[in-house]
């Protein structure tokens, strides 16, 4: 028979589920204005994993605007301020070359961050202001209402909170979304795999290559120390390639691409893995209100883009800088003053999903078709920079294109195929 | 370095690493720096038997940082150096200063002509060698219109993990472990804007409208030092100098220093320290009875 678990009852201001980059950033900023503050986290230490970690510029802008931007530099995230674009359609020695501080349209890159290190620093950050964090959590049951409750189980105690918020920043798993009945619609436009490597010292710094060959869209973003993530796209009737034992051997093999310099090419044959091969649906989930009676989700739990465009971290990180912003400036938390997060997210997420849509459409589609769709979009993007604004969408925010940038006629244009050659002249009288 | 906290004058609180002893050198640093600039020159003039005063100044380091533009007009921190110089019983001392505190050197050697005996100015020319700037120079100096805007340029610069402040630095030459440092420092609440201060209560523009104040010509034997490919105060301005000061004038150009010459040249700085300090005869310290109160 099992000993029976101590309990432990008290309140606190709000209870964060997940101690993940959202989660951290909420609690520190929460925690740093005198909130109490405890966050449950299901891990018993933070762990390299294999997941997102792209982190767009306007997500490390909405870290700095939350006084997190040390915490998160501090983390050591490697800035990626080059795309080259090799990839099927352009040989290898013509590949063009994105200024990505440019596409910011704020003079800053992006990052490939190290999750586990950055949710630590977050972490830290918040128990330095105050805030209780919980490692290992169980058993996680939440009601909520006007008088919220939380228990779970950690170590040898059920621990019972009564408090006034529940933040669910429990990531893709939707931990507090599921206790509390809040659904999201979920659909998959491919599949794709990550696995991080080693030996990639002499990539060249700061630059990420993203593009498609075959049945693939590959992305490299290297990080620090010769260590890189490598991500792949590809069909969901070509999962079974890259699953099971030699999964990981043809997921690296994958990386044998034409498109690539030699010595590149020759760079990602002699990678060594560094982490498992990870392999996932792509996901775009959506959520009709993500809140009800004092629980309110941000992140993953609250809704996504489709993966490919790489904004998971920058959405959490915003949605905690606007969940932020209502707290402090509302005396009562009740459900309608989120009304405003809502309006904003679900515009958000409209205009990402355009660009996302783009993207996949572009690359992370396979085909002789769809190859030259894409030589055609970008040959219009270049020849046309206004085109390019849909794509800028991901590096500079939703807010910052103007409204065009999410048209029907403007995608269309994009993608639509060349225009049909003037036919001859019918004389009249002919049929 | 170890460094010990100085109560002045006007409730200012200064660390200063004070080392050595013989003949005073009072060691001025600049923006974005602290006395920590002048790591290869404090072991090096100790050892030729001076007694070392290197001060973080004002809004710098781990001296204070008061609140508002006006707290860094030029003559509260020449009011610094007095008192500081007075607290650590000083009376005389030779003063060497770089960037910002080459600036301040000039004021007080033509402000309290008693209190410098040899002057050494590194890459910054005599303020009033500035009133009538070259476009080259005002070219060069574009960085100073804008550090005017306040809460902007603290933005500007910080924003993407200081990114624009390590361009600014790396284009002088920094290593990444000096602007590592110099962001570590001016990380600290308050620390980028009371550094920019400097640059608002002096180099506004409407200092250019307003009369100059009139300084008085440097009495002291002055030592001018340039490192040639400085791409923010040009060469013309620091061979300017020499009609502000009646002692005797010497100008060293150091090639390829840039603007960086106490970290990028320090072997050559040292030299021209030792050969200059002391080197020439100089008006004897003039004695003033105070009047005890």
């Amino acid at each position: 028979m099992t000993k029976p678990l101590e309990v432990d009852a008290a309140d606190v201001d709000v209870v964060v589920v997940g101690g993940g980059i959202g989660g951290g950033a909420i609690s520190a900023a929460l925690a740093r204005s005198g909130i109490s503050v405890e966050i449950l986290e299901i891990q018993d230490e933070y762990r390299d994993q294999n997941r997102g970690e792209a982190l767009s510029p306007w997500g490390a802008g909405e870290a700095e605007r939350l006084g997190l931007g040390d915490a998160l530099y501090d983390a050591d995230p490697a800035p990626l301020e080059r795309w080259v674009q090799w990839d099927e359609i352009y040989d290898p020695s013509e590949a063009p070359t994105v200024n990505l501080l440019q596409m910011s349209l704020g003079a800053r890159c992006p990052y490939a961050i190290h999750h586990h290190r950055t949710c630590e620093s977050f972490v830290a950050a918040a128990r330095a202001a105050g805030a209780t964090l919980r490692m290992g959590v169980r058993q996680l049951d939440i009601t909520a209402g006007a008088h919220p409750t939380v228990s779970y189980t950690c170590g040898s105690t059920r621990y019972q909170r009564r408090c006034r918020l529940v933040v669910g920043a429990g990531g893709r798993a939707a931990p507090t979304g599921r206790l509390v009945g809040l659904r999201q619609q979920i659909t998959s436009h491919h599949w794709g795999g990550s696995l991080a490597v080693d030996g990639l010292d002499a990539w060249p710094a700061a630059v990420q290559a993203i593009g498609t060959e075959d049945r693939k869209m590959f992305f490299v973003f290297p990080q620090n120390g010769g260590r890189a993530r490598l991500y792949l796209n590809y069909p969901t009737e070509d999962r079974r390639l890259y699953a099971g034992r030699s999964g990981t051997e043809r997921f690296l093999a994958a990386f044998d691409l034409r498109c690539l310099p030699p010595h590149l090419r020759g760079l990602l044959l002699d990678a060594r893995p560094a982490s498992t091969c990870m392999n996932e649906p792509s996901r775009t989930s959506t959520m009709e209100r993500p809140y009800t009676d004092g629980v309110v989700l941000l992140g993953d739990e609250a809704g996504t883009n489709d993966t490919v465009l790489g904004t998971g971290l920058a959405n959490a990180l915003r949605d905690a800088r606007i969940l932020f912003e209502l707290l402090m400036s509302n005396r009562r938390w009740d459900v309608g003053i989120f009304e405003p997060y809502l309006r904003e997210r679900t515009e958000r997420m409209r205009k990402m999903n355009v660009a996302a849509g783009l993207l996949c459409k572009l690359s992370a589609e396979f085909g002789l078709d769809v190859k030259e769709r894409r030589r055609r979009a970008w040959a219009r993007m270049r020849k046309e920079p206004n085109y390019m604004v849909t794509l800028m969408i991901a590096m500079a925010g939703p807010e910052r294109v103007p409204d065009f940038a999410t048209s029907d006629f403007l995608v269309e244009r994009l993608l639509a195929g060349d225009r049909p050659r003037r036919r001859a002249a019918v004389p009249v009288g002919t049929r | 370095m170890d460094k010990t906290m100085v109560h002045l004058n006007g409730d200012i609180d200064y660390a200063v690493t004070d080392v050595g002893e013989g003949p005073p050198v009072l060691l001025l640093h600049g923006f974005p720096d602290t006395a920590a600039l002048w790591r290869h020159q404090i072991p090096c003039l100790v050892d030729a038997g001076y007694r070392v005063i290197a001060p973080d100044l004002r809004g710098f380091g781990d001296s204070s940082r008061p609140d508002g533009v006006h707290n860094y007009e030029m003559l509260k921190l020449v009011g610094d150096i007095s008192s500081l110089l007075r607290r650590l019983g000083v009376a005389r001392a030779h003063v060497v200063g770089h960037d910002w505190g080459a600036a301040l050197a000039w004021v007080v050697a033509a402000g309290m002509p008693s209190t410098v005996d040899h002057l050494v100015c590194l890459s910054v020319g005599h303020p009033l060698a500035y009133s009538a700037p070259s476009l080259e120079q005002r070219a060069a100096s574009w960085y100073i219109l804008l550090f005017q805007f306040e809460g902007v340029a603290e933005t500007l610069l910080t924003r993407d993990n200081w990114r624009l402040f390590r361009e600014m630095m790396r284009a002088h030459g920094l290593d990444d472990q000096t602007i590592g440092a110099q962001v570590a420092d001016l990380r600290r609440p308050g620390a980028l804007t009371a550094a920019l201060n400097w640059y608002r209560a002096n180099r506004h523009p409407r200092a250019e409208i307003e009369a100059v104040a009139r300084l008085p010509f440097v009495r002291s034997p002055t030592l001018s030092i340039w490192g040639s490919g400085d791409v923010a105060m040009l060469e013309d301005a620091v061979l300017a100098s020499s009609a502000f000061v009646q002692g005797p004038w010497r100008y060293e150009s150091i090639p390829g220093g840039g603007h960086w010459i106490p970290l990028s040249r320090p072997d050559r700085v040292n030299q021209l320290l030792l050969e200059f300090l002391g080197s020439q005869e100089t008006e004897p310290a003039v004695r003033r009875v105070r009047r005890s109160y």
